[in-house]
This record gives C-alpha cells, structure tokens and sequence, in this order.
C-alpha cells in the first residue's frame, strides 16, 4: 500500500518533537541539537523528526520540521504528496502567533495540502482558545483543535480532525 | 578621490550627511549588480544611474534601501564630477530622503518576525481598500496584474526591481488591511477514501477518547 505522510510544523517550543514521539510506534529519529539563540528552551529540531504509526496495512509516516522560518524551503519539500498539515502553536504564546500565521499562510498558498491547527499548553494559566488562534490565523474554527501532546489519546486528536474534514 | 570604502564598514546613513555638502559623483558597486552613480550638488541628487539609465526618484529610494543594512559594497566619491547629461533631471534632498529611508528600516524591523515569507503566494481580496494610502495605492497599482493572479515578495521584488524586504513590508500592510490575502490551493482531491478509512481505523485503535468532543 502507498505509505502515508503527515507534516507536524509550528514555531519553536509549539510540541512538535513531543507530539511525534508519543505517536510514534517505532523508535522516533531526532535532530535535536542546543538552540543557538534564545528561544525559550535548551534544545530545538534542526533537521527533522520522524516517526511512524502503523494502522492495519497502512503506514503513517509523521515528520516534524523545524521551527525556525529560516527552514521554510523544507515545508514545499515535505508537504508534497502529504496526507495534510498539523500547525501546531502554543496557546500560551501570543508572541509567536505570526510565525504560526506565516507557516500556515505558506502551506496553504504553495500546496495542495489539507491542514489542521492544533493548540498546545492549554493547562497553562492564561491561553487563547483554539477559536481564538483560529480567527489569528484565518483558518475556519472547526480546523483548530485544542490537546495535549505527552498523552496518547489526546495526540490523536488533530489528526482524528484532519481526517473528519477530508473524508466529509 | 579621497572618500572610498566599503558600506560593510562605513553605512550608507553615515556616508551620505558627510557628502551632502559637496559637489560630485558617487560611485556605488555592490558585490552583485550593476553600479549605482549619483550625482550630488547643494545637498541634492541631481542625477541617478544604474548602468546606462538614469533613474526615477522612486528607484532611486529603492535602491539606496537595498543598500541600507551594509551589504558588501563598495563606494567612491568623485568631488567635482558632473553627469555628462543626465535624461532625468532629480531635485532629491539628501536630508529627507535619509529620514525617509531610516524611518522605513525602523518599521521594517519592529515588525520582522512578521512579514510574510518571500515564497509565500498572495492575491487581490479588495483592492479597493488601499485607496487610502497614497504610497500602498501606488504600489498596487505598479503590481495590479501580478496580484490579480497571485504573486509572491520574492517574485514581485525581482519585477519590479524593488528590495525583498520592502516588498514583503508592503505585502504586511496590505494584508493587514485586507487588500490581500494568501492564494489558497485547492486540496489534492481523490482522498476522501483513504481519510475515511485511516478515521475508522484510529477509531478502533484509540477506543478511550471521547469521539463526540
């Protein structure tokens, strides 16, 4: 069967690596290498994550990009052909709300690639809503999903949602 | 000649008040590119020219804007020489068109982790709504048809000779403004199937999330 391809992107410290980790049924390859400018976190993606998920005779291939813009030649790359898109952002970050825009306005604008946005870090004390970061990005509100990505069955979730709006 | 160097070392807003006083032609020679002459009398550029045209006021802006953030570039000031005839005849005071171009670094860099990507392809939503500012209803106008089937910083900086940066500043502002919007692809079809199928079997391999939400 065609393997499958879906692209985790998002700024830096959205979850991505995290997400791809939990998912993952096989031992995840990373890139991570100490972040070389301040970003808010001691390591970050240089290359890629990559990680699989199998489903009966379906392999899902998940790989995560990285967060920098600087890396923005690798989005078109890795995007073709791919099932979709997860944007992920940080709910507790306005501040970095037009990268995520940025990304999404790239994906969106060089690919035919369906996309979902999901939303990280909603335990924390003040966040913006999934709705709320979908009226940012300019993404209908059903494309945005709020879950956390060190849980299983919550990781799920914005590729359940992917999922539900291609197959409607 | 007595004033050369390099604007890696000596920037383009230091290099110009100290000229603005003499009679001469300076020379600038980026690394890549043609080479830039302006012809400088009474604390004005009287004559542009980039190989063998001269300039309009507004590439001239443009240009010097390129040439700004100190790229490798290297300068010669020739005090006394004249333009041996120049087709269009400038009256640009140096003055304020170094605020000009420092004002517009300015904004530039309080926004930079905002502009658009270069790559990034967008097009009209309602150009009607640039009307309004002279200097974005102008800049629409020289793009109409480039916006009208989509078109990215990048490319458009290329037609139109402009700095990417610029573009991509004029491309925030007009979005903000809803003139345009980012060219949405339609999605790949024919996988509407394989979605349904990949769903029913997540479905039954994560049976403990709620799939109501």
């Amino acid at each position: 069967m065609e393997p499958l391809k879906l692209i985790v992107t998002g700024p830096v410290g959205a979850g991505k690596s995290t997400l791809i980790r939990t998912l993952s049924e096989t031992e995840v390859v990373d890139t991570d290498a100490l972040a070389s400018e301040a970003i808010g976190k001691a390591t970050t993606t240089v290359a890629l994550d990559h990680g699989t998920l199998r489903l009966d005779g379906h392999l899902l291939h998940i790989f995560g990009t990285p967060g920098q813009d600087r890396f923005d030649f690798m989005w078109e790359i890795l995007a073709e052909g791919a099932l979709g898109v997860l944007l992920l952002v940080r709910a507790d970050r306005p501040e970095t709300l037009p990268a995520a825009r940025n990304i999404l306005d790239f994906v969106v604008s060089r690919t035919q690639v369906p996309h979902v946005v999901g939303v990280t870090h909603l335990d924390r004390p003040q966040v913006w809503r999934p709705e709320e970061v979908a009226l940012f990005l300019g993404t209908p509100p059903e494309r945005a999903v709020g879950f956390d990505p060190r849980d299983r069955e919550e990781a799920v979730k914005p590729l359940v949602r992917l999922l539900e709006l291609m197959g409607a | 000649m007595a004033i050369f160097g390099n604007l890696k070392d000596i920037s383009l807003l230091d290099l110009l008040p100290l000229l603005s006083g003499q009679q001469g032609k300076l020379s600038l020679r980026p690394k890549r590119g043609a080479e830039l002459l302006l012809f400088l009398n009474n604390s004005r550029i009287t004559c542009a020219k980039k190989g063998e045209a001269a300039l309009p006021p507004h590439r001239v802006e443009e240009e010097l804007f390129g040439l700004l953030d100190r790229p490798e570039a290297e300068f010669a000031f020739h005090i006394g020489d004249r333009p041996d005839r120049c087709l269009g005849r400038l009256d640009l005071r140096l003055e304020e068109l170094l605020l000009k171009l420092s004002t517009l670094r300015d904004e530039i860099q309080s926004v930079a982790g905002a502009l658009p990507l270069p790559d990034t392809v967008f097009a009209f939503a309602d150009p009607g709504r640039a009307e309004g500012d002279p200097e974005l209803r102008d800049f629409v106008r020289l793009a109409w048809s480039q916006l009208e089937r989509g078109t990215s910083a990048r490319e458009l900086a290329g037609l139109l000779g402009m700095p990417l940066d610029r573009v991509r500043y004029l491309f925030y502002k007009l979005r903000a403004l809803g003139v345009i919007q980012p060219l949405a692809q339609s999605p790949r079809p024919g996988r509407r199937g394989i979605a349904r199928q990949l769903l029913g079997l997540l479905k039954r391999r994560f049976r403990t999330w709620s799939w109501s939400h």
